[in-house]
């Protein structure tokens, strides 16, 4: 598959609307994810691209050809199914060999191509055992052959260790689309905050501009951030809190007392009570037992504005 | 010292547990099969002495009429089997996955099971007969100039739609169970790499419904070899069916009108087996 264009692609099954207005554009080469909870659309979205479900509206081009009203066996796409679905009456070499076949590669050709890969499974057969390997695998095989791939999936770590680029998706829209860091780092909404990684998200009360940045008031306190919101809301991911030294200073502090601990290998889960509200936070160490107190601090870089999502 | 069961118990149990159900079919089936087999050869005899004679085989055999029936009933027997098959795959394809009004559409098309063969042909000969709907709807079109003669054709179409009408709906819901079983997955894979309508029948549908179609094919051709009452009702009256065949013997002849029973039990046992081997060979040659 050359490069992918979806223009305003929009699917409806009766009532329900299940891609709203997908718009983006996937470069030859480029490795793109969409990823979402179960019923965002991402199946759906995926299905449209490889010609199984029509659109509503809206276009598929690729190569710049408007794949639209081609049907599936017509695409020049290759789909991997969650279920694989394998020919269950064909063996091993003859589920290789069916599209093959079908696209009227000569027997010659067909038997070189069917052995070398044969060859391939048969040396990585101990290696191919976990979910990782064969992502890693995937990940391979696209970039040593230069394929636009388009990737569906609700895991996101996942997401994260393949994807030159993600599309989160939720209630059939695509929240943001981005690069894996970007996306961790800058997520637009409380809905892909939440999503990516894990995120204390805090309603804005309001907020005052200061020379630099600017003071919101939240229910778990007054933050002063780098910029400005312009949405309802705020978020912070629970490892970027600071543990301070007992009489230390610092912008953004907040006394927290542990109401649950749990240690999970390289780091330790907390929940805590600030200003009578639940959040989170992931440390490395942590010598409190449920019960203490402990001061951690925010960066002001580390204040996440949110727009309105879906 | 061992304790271990003598070998032979572990048979005798299975044997015992088979015997009620394999059992009375095979008792029953059996004394049938048996007591046609004795009779075609003179013996059990019901009208008097019992005597070990071919004289009924050889006579059977030298009568065209006997081997005009073997013919006509297996022609019958083959054609309506296809039919009722090449008819019901596209069917079950179609009503695979539900949509609005297949439950309609499947009950309409299973309708034929719940009427008795009989009524149906009554019903079909009144339809075609001289004066019945289809002729007066031709005339009334102005495609034929006066009434035809269809019921009792020569041909024997009015018995051949009969049979695919009454076979259709066991086709139908043997090959459904079997396609419905394929799942979505497999059929767009086969899609997505390239493979267009027919090339999913042939490749993936066909392949995996297979166990289905022999089953389908086997219980029809059986069914329409057998044909009495839609052969004596609307079938030609240039043609007899074996069953026919069977019944007008009888009036003769008890050890004849066996010698039929029997040519209709090994027909329809060749007819199965030569189904079977035909679907094992595709299997097995990668035909499909």
């Amino acid at each position: 598959m050359s490069g992918l264009v979806a223009q305003h692609i929009r699917m409806e099954f009766g009532t329900h609307t299940a891609v709203s207005d997908a718009h983006f554009s996937v470069a030859e080469g480029e490795f793109v994810t969409l990823l979402g909870p179960s019923g965002c659309g991402k199946t759906t979205l995926l299905k449209i691209i490889a010609g199984f479900l029509a659109p509503s509206a809206g276009r598929i081009l690729m190569g710049g050809v408007d794949v639209t009203d081609v049907p599936p066996e017509a695409r020049d796409t290759a789909m991997c199914f969650q279920s694989y679905a394998l020919f269950p009456h064909l063996d091993v070499r003859a589920n290789l060999e069916f599209g093959l076949r079908q696209k009227r590669v000569a027997h010659a050709e067909r038997s070189r191509r069917l052995d070398s890969v044969i060859a391939q499974l048969e040396l990585g057969a101990h290696l191919a055992k976990l979910r990782d390997q064969v992502r890693i695998e995937i990940r391979r095989i696209q970039r040593t052959h230069g394929l636009t791939a388009l990737y569906v999936t609700h895991d996101q770590a996942e997401a994260l260790s393949m994807s030159d680029r993600i599309f989160v998706m939720n209630r059939g829209v695509i929240e943001q689309e981005a690069a894996p860091e970007v996306l961790y780092h800058q997520p637009r909404t409380a809905f892909v905050a939440d999503f990516i990684g894990a995120a204390n998200i805090l309603p804005v009360l309001d907020q005052q501009p200061l020379a630099e940045g600017s003071l919101v008031r939240t229910p778990m306190g007054a933050l002063t951030m780098a910029g400005t919101v312009t949405g309802p809301a705020i978020a912070w991911r629970p490892e970027r809190a600071r543990i301070l030294p007992p009489g230390a200073r610092a912008v953004n502090a907040f006394e927290a007392r542990i109401t649950d601990r749990a240690f999970v290998g390289d780091h330790i889960d907390l929940q805590v009570e600030i200003n009578g509200l639940i959040q989170r936070l992931r440390l490395p160490h942590c010598p409190q037992a449920v019960g203490e107190v402990l001061r951690f601090a925010l960066d002001l870089e580390d204040i996440l504005p949110l727009e309105q999502g879906a | 010292m061992s304790t271990r069961a003598h070998p032979v118990w572990p048979k005798l149990r299975l044997l015992a547990l088979l015997a009620s159900g394999l059992g009375v079919i095979l008792v029953l089936i059996g004394a049938v099969a048996w007591i046609a087999l004795a009779q075609s050869f003179g013996l059990h005899n019901p009208m008097g002495e019992d005597r070990l004679t071919l004289d009924h085989w050889e006579k059977m055999l030298d009568r065209r009429l006997y081997l005009r029936a073997v013919g006509y009933s297996l022609w019958l027997g083959f054609a309506a089997a296809l039919i009722s098959v090449a008819l019901a795959y596209p069917l079950a394809i179609w009503l695979r996955r539900p949509f609005r009004g297949s439950a309609l559409v499947s009950a309409v098309l299973q309708a034929p099971l719940l009427v008795h063969g009989l009524v149906a042909a009554f019903l079909f000969v009144n339809i075609i007969a001289y004066h019945g709907l289809v002729n007066q709807l031709m005339v009334a079109l102005g495609v034929w100039a006066e009434p035809r003669q269809l019921q009792n054709d020569r041909n024997a179409w009015g018995v051949l739609i009969l049979q695919v009408w009454k076979n259709l709906p066991f086709a139908l819901l043997v090959l459904s169970g079997s396609v419905r079983a394929i799942g979505d997955d497999i059929l767009d894979a086969a899609r997505d790499l390239g493979a267009g309508a027919f090339a999913r029948f042939r490749r993936v549908i066909l392949p995996l419904s297979l166990s289905a179609l022999q089953a389908a094919l086997t219980i029809v051709f059986i069914g329409a070899l057998a044909d009495y009452s839609f052969q004596v009702i609307a079938g030609p009256t240039n043609a007899q069916s074996l069953a026919q065949l069977m019944v007008f013997s009888r009036a003769r002849s008890w050890h004849e009108a066996a010698v039929v029973g029997v040519t209709l039990m090994v027909l329809s046992l060749l007819g199965a087996a030569l189904i079977a081997v035909l679907s094992r060979a595709l299997r097995l040659r990668g035909v499909l």
